[in-house]
């Protein structure tokens, strides 16, 4: 392999133009939030979720839009998300030893909580980007 | 001999780790300003400012590259700092760092804070129903052989262990445990028994790597036992204190790099026709944006990989998929000093101690406050062994409301009423390392190795479980990426 003198790469990162100045797609929206107040909260109420998450200052405090949203952003579609990823127990070790230190909390992607939590990410993410993008 | 633009790169790399080293312009001969005019740093993204992802970042700022990095949380540091939670501010996650960790240590050298970083070592002691014994992680046989309860026949056979111990120190990197993949056959238990036979084999796991292995959350059986045995070698594998604190060295790299907090990656899309990823992510007040960078390293926890890299490659999936953490579960019930002993107390017991409770019970401590515990107000502090935790995670209760009764068998004067706050310490702890993950580890360090490409992993994940592998692997990538560049 012919090594490359160094000089020449930076003229190559030129030529293509790179840069980390950014393209912006949008941002949240008063729909997610009052989604989230409404109908999120409740349910992971339901579950028990806050008697972990919203005392004893583990994170994330799910009662705060703002905390979980950055959970739930991780991902790249309603399904395939930190948050459900929790939540349903995907990929545990074994039955017995859950990948959520709190256990499982939906029995499929598809059922509740999971499933108001999808809802959410569909509004929040679903317009513009997804796993199709 | 040199030629012109030997000469210049020669320059140009100097100039660079002038740079880097914060050296002042005016030193950079005219020539070499010119060509930094006309030629853009190639750009580098890093996902995570954990100690890997900053280690990666700080080799490709000295290699020369426009580096940014980006953190979902509002702190630097991952899992390798202070951070206040409620009223406690201490680690939060790694409690001390490890004297073999070479390249942490080096990077500290580097960074000019290596006696920040350096500390007393310091010996946990265990009790096992016959006595009380230190343990540590590295591994003596004559030392093991002084165990309270240890039978005659074991202390005779112990010996037969040190060939294994010498040839692997000679061969394997306890911070990249890659280099130890032709040994990943067996697990600890499997090995001990192999070697030592059944009785004293069991013997030897329940008072000494049991207790270790039980420290990290990773059972015996299942464990790889490459996963202990490169620190079992080492004479050296003391844990130390800090004297800055656990998170000298994050603070440090953090305040010398462009760290982005509050912007979490969403996910990173396959590369395209010019091999570079593009990055979508979400801005501190929620803006989706993305980016395309050169080069991005994905330094984030192992678990998260598949949720993030779109279009693992298989040999990437088989990683990810595998990739587990063990579950910590600590409670600081928090007391008024009228309610806390005089001074401080605790204790700390085997996971197949005779006594049920002690059993449960990784280690307890309550303290008075006040300088003998580092500043903090009054609490008593609660580990639930390794082994119980499942039981905790299936019964669905808060953790404080299952530790309780066996914090109160061993200090009664804790009730419900008594207790002022909750510290909910439960958090994924380490990888898991079950036979055969390593040989996963140097699948994927195999690939990426080969040649150039825009994507690159770095963490724990890819080098064993504990901050040091963390900054070894975020080191050799960043260092890796210079070279396949140059």
């Amino acid at each position: 392999m012919v090594k490359r003198p160094i000089d020449l790469v930076p003229v190559l990162v030129l030529a293509v133009g790179v840069s980390i100045a950014a393209a912006s797609s949008g941002e949240p929206t008063r729909e997610g939030r009052d989604f989230f107040l409404k109908n999120v909260v409740p349910e992971l109420a339901k579950n028990g979720c806050p008697a972990c998450h919203s005392v004893g200052y583990l994170r994330p405090d799910v009662l705060r839009y703002e905390e979980l949203l950055r959970r739930l952003a991780i991902g790249d579609s309603a399904e395939n998300n930190v948050v459900i990823y929790k939540l349903a127990d995907i990929r545990s070790f074994t039955p017995d030893r859950p990948n959520h230190p709190g256990g499982k909390r939906c029995e499929t992607v598809d059922a509740e909580p999971c499933a108001t939590l999808q809802a959410w990410w569909r509004i929040e993410f679903g317009d513009t980007e997804g796993s199709g993008e | 001999m040199s030629n012109r633009s030997d000469r210049i790169n020669e320059g140009r790399r100097a100039c660079l780790a002038s740079l880097a080293a914060g050296a002042c312009l005016s030193a950079t001969p005219r020539v070499l300003l010119a060509v930094e005019q006309i030629a853009p740093k190639p750009t580098a993204l890093v996902i995570g400012a954990g100690i890997a992802g900053l280690s990666a970042a700080w080799e490709l700022r000295k290699a020369g590259f426009d580096v940014t990095v980006f953190e979902k949380e509002d702190f630097t540091g991952g899992r390798m700092r202070e951070g206040w939670m409620g009223p406690l501010y201490q680690f939060t996650h790694a409690v001390g760092v490890l004297e073999a960790n070479r390249e942490m240590f080096d990077l500290a050298d580097e960074l000019g804070i290596r006696d920040e970083l350096e500390g007393e070592p310091f010996a946990d002691t265990i009790e096992n129903g016959h006595g009380t014994y230190p343990y540590t992680l590295d591994f003596h046989p004559e030392r093991v052989a002084r165990i309270p309860g240890m039978s005659a026949e074991t202390r005779r056979r112990l010996p037969s262990l040190q060939a294994d111990l010498d040839r692997i120190r000679e061969a394997v990197d306890p911070c990249l445990l890659h280099t130890g993949a032709a040994w990943d056959d067996e697990s600890l238990g499997a090995y001990y028994e192999r070697v030592l036979g059944r009785e004293a084999g069991r013997e030897v796991i329940r008072y000494w790597v049991q207790p270790v292995c039980s420290a990290a959350g990773w059972p015996v059986y299942e464990t790889s036992k490459m996963a202990l045995l490169p620190w079992f070698s080492r004479q050296e594998a003391r844990f130390v204190y800090p004297r800055g604190g656990i998170g000298v060295l994050t603070r440090k790299l953090g305040s010398l790099l462009p760290v982005h907090n509050n912007t979490t990656v969403r996910y990173v899309t396959p590369p395209g026709s010019d091999g570079r990823h593009t990055v979508h992510y979400l801005t501190p007040t929620f803006e989706r944006r993305s980016v395309t960078p050169d080069i991005v390293v994905c330094a984030v926890e192992g678990k998260y990989l598949d949720k993030i890299v779109q279009d693992l490659t298989p040999k990437q999936r088989a990683l990810a998929e595998n990739t587990f953490f063990s579950k910590e579960a600590i409670v600081c019930y928090m007391l008024d000093e009228a309610d806390a002993p005089a001074e401080l107390i605790g204790g700390s017991y085997i996971p197949t101690h005779p006594d049920p409770v002690k059993a449960k019970t990784s280690y307890w401590f309550v303290t008075p406050g006040g300088t003998e515990s580092g500043g903090h107000p009054p609490h008593a502090r609660y580990a639930l062994s390794r082994q119980e935790t499942p039981a905790w995670q299936r019964s669905g209760r808060p953790i404080e409301e299952y530790c309780l009764p066996m914090m109160s068998r061993f200090y009664p004067r804790l009730t419900r009423e008594r207790i002022r706050d909750i510290v909910n310490y439960t958090c994924d702890d380490l990888i898991y390392m079950p036979v055969g993950y390593i040989r996963r580890i140097a699948d994927v360090l195999q690939e990426q190795e080969r040649e150039r490409r825009g994507l690159y992993f770095a963490g724990e994940y890819v080098s064993g479980g504990h901050t040091g592998a963390a900054c070894a692997s975020g080191r050799t990538v960043g260092r890796m990426i210079a070279a396949h560049w140059s």
